[in-house]
């Protein structure tokens, strides 16, 4: 997980005009183009725009919004612990509707109406993964993803 | 003499001994290698290795170890199954003077791939070249893919074809949404066939 720290700290203030707004607020905007020099990602896959969210629960209950395609391509999230267990994956087939909000806390005592995923370490990351049916969908479906955000929340 | 000649048996010796195989077993986690796959995958298919549950709690320690070098945030059941092929159906090496033919009936998934990187596990440029999608591979009659791996995509321009640029290589397959019986039975997970093109016109002349 260091090497990813490592990359996500240079998306975040290394601006590089061919990989575009990758850090906006919280959330990092991978481009499929800037990620063959990244340590923390040796084999990704062409076919995937990844989006991630890190976070730290230190700051908070973690609520996230991510846009849901409607048709039938693949969109998944995944949540990992800091040690890259896997706690939640939710996919499109999954959800009804064209957005989707959960919380990550790791607060079992939580009452909320909205889907949780709990973790078991304040650090980690949330890996969004949507499907290019062909490259020249990027420009389309990277603006859809944008609308993703983030906000750490102590009260529900 | 003497007393140098013990110091070398008993401290240098051993010293580079270990140094040797640290290195020789730490390098089993950082690439793709024979020994590698014979440690760590739990699942053998001919020649397609895959590890089910990289990132499920509980896994063990080489294991995360190895994806973090060749990757990062691994599959959970049910949802992801990456196999990885490092050698032809002859147990050859796949190399990067070879042309081959990857031949397979297509798993029941929501999404799968091939691709293919290089024996470092870094990516190969231009990267829109080294990947087979179901998204853009037909199948024919039998419900198979037929596709080329070569160093030059114009030498098949009407065939289905991705590059690995010269490069000696590993080709990874991706399963997302797979059929559940998957897991149940690992064996009936399809994989594919990898033969040199070479290999494959001898037999037809044959």
């Amino acid at each position: 997980m260091s090497k990813l720290d490592k990359d996500l700290e240079r998306a975040r203030t290394e601006y590089r005009p061919e990989c575009g707004e990758r850090w906006v607020e919280g959330v990092v905007y991978s481009n499929p183009a800037c990620l063959s020099d990244v340590a923390s990602s040796r084999k990704p896959n062409p076919d995937f725009i990844y989006t991630l969210i890190p976070y730290d629960l230190k700051e908070g209950n973690l609520r996230v919004s991510a846009p849901v395609p409607s048709d039938d391509r693949y969109w998944s999230i995944h949540a990992h612990n800091r040690n890259t267990d896997a706690f939640y994956k939710i996919t499109n087939t999954e959800i009804d509707g064209d957005r989707f909000e959960f919380l990550v806390t790791r607060d079992r005592n939580l009452k909320t109406e909205l889907p949780v995923a709990y973790a078991s370490s304040n650090k980690g990351i949330i890996l969004f993964r949507l499907t290019m049916k062909n490259f020249s969908e990027y420009a389309a479906l990277d603006e859809f993803r944008r609308s993703t955000n983030r906000k750490y929340v102590e009260n529900l | 003499m003497m007393q140098n000649q013990d110091l070398l048996k008993n401290t240098m010796v051993p010293i580079f001994a270990g140094i040797l195989l640290s290195f020789i077993v730490f390098y089993q986690f950082t690439h793709t290698t024979p020994l590698a796959q014979m440690m760590l995958g739990d699942v053998h298919r001919n020649q397609w290795i895959s590890h089910f549950d990289q990132s499920m709690e509980g896994q063990n320690p080489w294991l995360r170890n190895y994806i973090a070098f060749t990757g990062l945030v691994g599959s959970i059941r049910p949802e992801i199954i990456y196999l990885e092929a490092m050698y032809d159906d002859n147990q050859t090496p796949l190399l990067g003077n070879q042309d081959y033919i990857l031949r397979g009936t297509a798993p029941n998934c929501r999404y799968w791939s091939f691709v293919v990187y290089d024996f470092n596990n870094r990516r190969i440029e231009p990267y829109e070249e080294t990947i087979a999608s179901f998204h853009r591979i037909k199948l024919n009659e039998n419900e198979q893919y037929e596709i080329i791996i070569t160093d030059d995509l114009k030498k098949y321009p009407d065939q289905q074809a991705i590059s690995h640029a010269g490069n000696d290589f590993n080709i990874v397959m991706r399963i997302y949404g797979p059929k559940e019986s998957y897991y149940k039975n690992k064996h009936s997970v399809p994989v594919g066939s990898i033969l040199p093109l070479n290999y494959y016109a001898a037999e037809l002349d044959n």
